[in-house]
């Protein structure tokens, strides 16, 4: 470059202040004079901001694919974070769930009253999911989270949530597969157990870590299966009949209202 | 200082506990403190107060300094006692959040997700932390990568760093949002030299701000960063004060000499194949004629004072 | 944001000091360090410049980020000229169409999207580009002073801004023809003036 241009011509075009001839000349010279870029006056801050806004943009923690889906549905992003990273034991429970389910529903199709499994199936699958969602021993990260301001409830419920939905839309779809079923009505048999045991699960972790609840509850509801089963003139499909989700659906207003109180005094 | 704990306060008879009680200035309030595990007490009657600086917490393994740490961090409840963590009481659901929020904790396995990437794990822990908006939680996190010099790999997946730099990822967790207490349960472990140096280093620069516990098998660390000791036994705070005070009290049972002392003292050879021997309280060391007395090092004097107990009680 | 980061070639050893196209070759496996050197060397001269064009500070710094985006996900296709290692020309041809489609999205809000139409450029911007360069010194300045606003402006946005048609028509907001004729109008006076 044989010329440059002088120290006022730089400060009249940084500053806005040059005419149009000299701004069309200074341009026609900066973009190729390095020389010359380099002494035009620059606003720091200006450019630092712009350069903290575009780092941003350009340099990100990577987004998984779950997480991407939660943002596009119109979840908070960093909800969606935090549902995306319920830990991989999940991942591993939803597999198992569309096993047992699939297989549960074979069995029904297949044998004379095979549906008995599936009905008794079905009720712990959110359970168990809810169960290995959060705390110490299920969750890797467990003791690096536990004391944030977050962790606790606001946490387990995120990742009930989490589990709540896809287990209660794959059993749905899977009763509805069911023989003999016609309505939504007669699908729905399990929820109210299922969701009451959930609540139950919930309402114990206060005393216990989550999975044990889980196992506690489970364990529960074996045992009332098989203290029906044996028991004179009863059945263990009294558990499902009118008056029976009567009393689930009582269980689980009273569940649901003291976790309730709970959370609010917490 | 909200609500009365059921232990009377500033009765302080543990030994060497108590300064003035629980006054404003504290960080860390703790009276009575019991942690029991079945019918095993790991904390048996803890009193402490600590205020700016580095505390370092030595033990044997089992010692309760684990117990202690997590307690301290809300993340265990106490059996029995008094903990006033920031002025707040742990026990009340509102004041633990608020504690939560000033709290910087390193436990002593960190474990994470392996399949996240360094910079994705720290931005879910600042999520948790409720460190702002996405923009601002981002720098908060570069910043935290930055200290602890995992800048460069903060788009490498977990399960690919070294047990050196996990350690590190751990303390840049701790580090998020800039604590006023910082709990660091063994944050040593797995660091090289370098690495411990730049800990140190770190850990100076923020304990100008801040309070920091720093709980560790490495008595190194402890001489080069802590102005106070505190060594745990069986659950009970058997010293505390400064490190100088901890080797006074080892002055003039520390020998090296020819021959093995007999059984009961704690000594070990030394390269030049004479003995370093550690005489506690009490005992005799029969070896007049090789022995020469040396300045003990912290190292010596902390051996002296866990190896020493039952003859001083 | 990108789906797919890209595979990461090996970067460049680079500094402060490596030239544009070292430092772009970085950019170009991933080195954020990098865009931040070229971010700090070009985005002062190339705000300059674009406030010359626009003077809503808002859409000026969106114009820029993207330029810087489009910077990061496309250094690989700069090609430094033989001789030449700088890329300021490359830089501000990006942030100048960028500058454009800022405007365009603000004035099409409400409009859909015209259908793009093949672009036409007015005669050899690099050759008269030189030509430009010594504006100053030689009788040309004298000429462009001569011009009337609009007729400069007309010139600035085709030649010096290497704009299309229908790109200069946008940012001076006139029609397409009305460029074309400014701009014949403008190099007629330019000849005139440089001949005699």
């Amino acid at each position: 470059m044989s010329w440059h241009l002088t120290h006022d011509q730089l400060h009249q075009y940084a500053a806005h202040t040059a005419d149009d001839v000299t701004a069309m000349s200074a341009e026609a010279h900066l973009t190729h004079c390095a020389h010359c870029r380099g002494l035009l006056p620059t606003d720091r801050a200006w450019l630092d901001r712009s350069w903290a806004d575009l780092r941003d943009i350009v340099d990100q923690p990577r987004r998984g694919p779950i997480e991407r889906l939660l943002t596009s549905v119109g979840l908070h992003e960093s909800t969606a974070k935090l549902l995306a990273a319920t830990p991989q034991l999940y991942r591993a429970w939803l597999t198992a769930t569309v096993l047992v389910l699939a297989m549960a529903l074979t069995v029904a199709h297949e044998l004379p009253r095979g549906s008995l499994l599936f009905a008794f199936t079905v009720p712990v699958v959110p359970l168990i999911g809810v169960a290995l969602a959060y705390g110490r021993g299920v969750d890797p990260a467990h003791s690096l989270t536990s004391v944030t301001p977050l962790a606790g409830y606001r946490l387990l419920f995120l990742r009930t949530a989490a589990v709540l939905l896809p287990a209660l839309a794959l059993c749905t779809v899977a009763a509805l597969l069911m023989p003999s079923v016609s309505t939504l009505w007669e699908a729905a048999f399990w929820l109210l157990p299922a969701l009451a045991m959930v609540a139950g699960c919930l309402a114990l972790s206060q005393w216990m870590p989550l999975s044990l609840a889980g196992g506690v509850v489970g364990a529960a509801w074996l045992l009332t299966l098989f203290l029906l089963g044996i028991a004179e003139g009863l059945d263990p499909l009294l558990l499902f009949d009118p008056t029976a989700q009567m009393g689930w659906a009582v269980a689980l207003t009273l569940l649901a209202g003291a976790i309730l109180i709970r959370v609010r005094t917490a | 200082m909200s609500g009365e704990g059921g232990v009377t306060t500033g009765t302080a008879n543990g030994p060497a506990g108590g300064t003035a009680d629980g006054t404003t200035t504290d960080r860390v309030s703790v009276r009575g403190l019991v942690r029991s595990y079945g019918t095993r007490r790991a904390l048996d009657g803890i009193d402490l107060n600590l205020g700016p600086g580095v505390t370092g917490l030595l033990g044997r393994n089992g010692a309760g300094k684990t117990t202690l740490m997590r307690c301290l961090a809300t993340d265990l409840e106490a059996t029995g006692g008094r903990i006033r963590v920031l002025g707040r009481d742990p026990e009340r659901a509102s004041e633990r959040t608020e504690i939560r929020r000033r709290l910087g904790y390193l436990p002593q396995f960190p474990s994470f997700y392996p399949h996240f990437t360094v910079f994705g794990l720290l931005d879910y822990v600042a999520v948790l932390k409720e460190l702002g908006g996405r923009r601002k939680r981002h720098d908060e996190v570069r910043r935290a990568m930055r200290r602890v010099d995992l800048y460069d790999r903060r788009h490498s997946r977990v399960r690919r760093l070294s047990g050196g730099m996990r350690q590190r990822l751990g303390l840049a967790a701790a580090l998020l949002g800039d604590p006023e207490l910082l709990l660091l349960d063994e944050p040593t472990i797995g660091l090289d030299p370098e690495q411990r140096i730049r800990f140190r280093d770190l850990v100076s620069e923020l304990a100008v701000r801040s309070t920091v516990v720093l709980s560790t098998h490495q008595i190194e660390d402890v001489s080069a960063l802590c102005r106070r000791v505190l060594c745990l036994d069986q659950g009970r705070v058997i010293f505390d004060g400064t490190p100088d005070e901890l080797i006074a009290r080892a002055r003039g049972r520390v020998w090296e000499q020819g021959s093995r002392p007999p059984e009961g003292v704690t000594s070990w050879r030394l390269a030049d194949g004479r003995y370093r021997v550690l005489v506690p309280e009490g005992a005799e060391n029969p070896d007049s004629d090789s022995r020469v007395p040396v300045e003990p090092s912290l190292e010596d004097a902390y051996l002296l004072l866990t190896g020493a107990r039952g003859s001083t009680r | 944001m990108k789906l797919l980061r890209r595979a990461r070639r090996r970067a460049p050893a680079y500094g402060p000091d490596s030239t544009d196209p070292v430092l772009l070759t970085a950019v170009a496996a991933g080195e954020t360090d990098a865009l931040e050197i070229l971010h700090r060397r070009h985005a002062p001269w190339l705000r300059a410049r674009l406030r010359y064009r626009c003077s809503d500070n808002d859409q000026l710094d969106a114009a820029l980020q993207e330029t810087f985006l489009a910077v990061w996900r496309n250094a690989g296709s700069f090609t430094p000229r033989p001789g030449d290692s700088d890329a300021g020309a490359w830089l501000w041809t990006i942030a100048i169409r960028q500058l454009i489609s800022q405007l365009r999205k603000r004035a099409n809000r409400w409009i859909a999207d015209s259908e793009p139409e093949p672009y036409e450029t007015i005669g050899d911007a690099s050759a008269e580009d030189t030509v430009l360069l010594n504006i100053e010194h030689g009788p040309l300045g004298a000429a462009l002073h001569e011009l009337s606003p609009e007729l400069r402006s007309a010139i600035q946005a085709t030649v010096l801004d290497g704009l299309t048609v229908r790109e200069a028509a946008e940012i001076l907001q006139i029609p397409e023809g009305t460029v074309k004729t400014r701009v014949m109008r403008a190099k007629a006076r330019l000849r005139e003036a440089l001949t005699t």
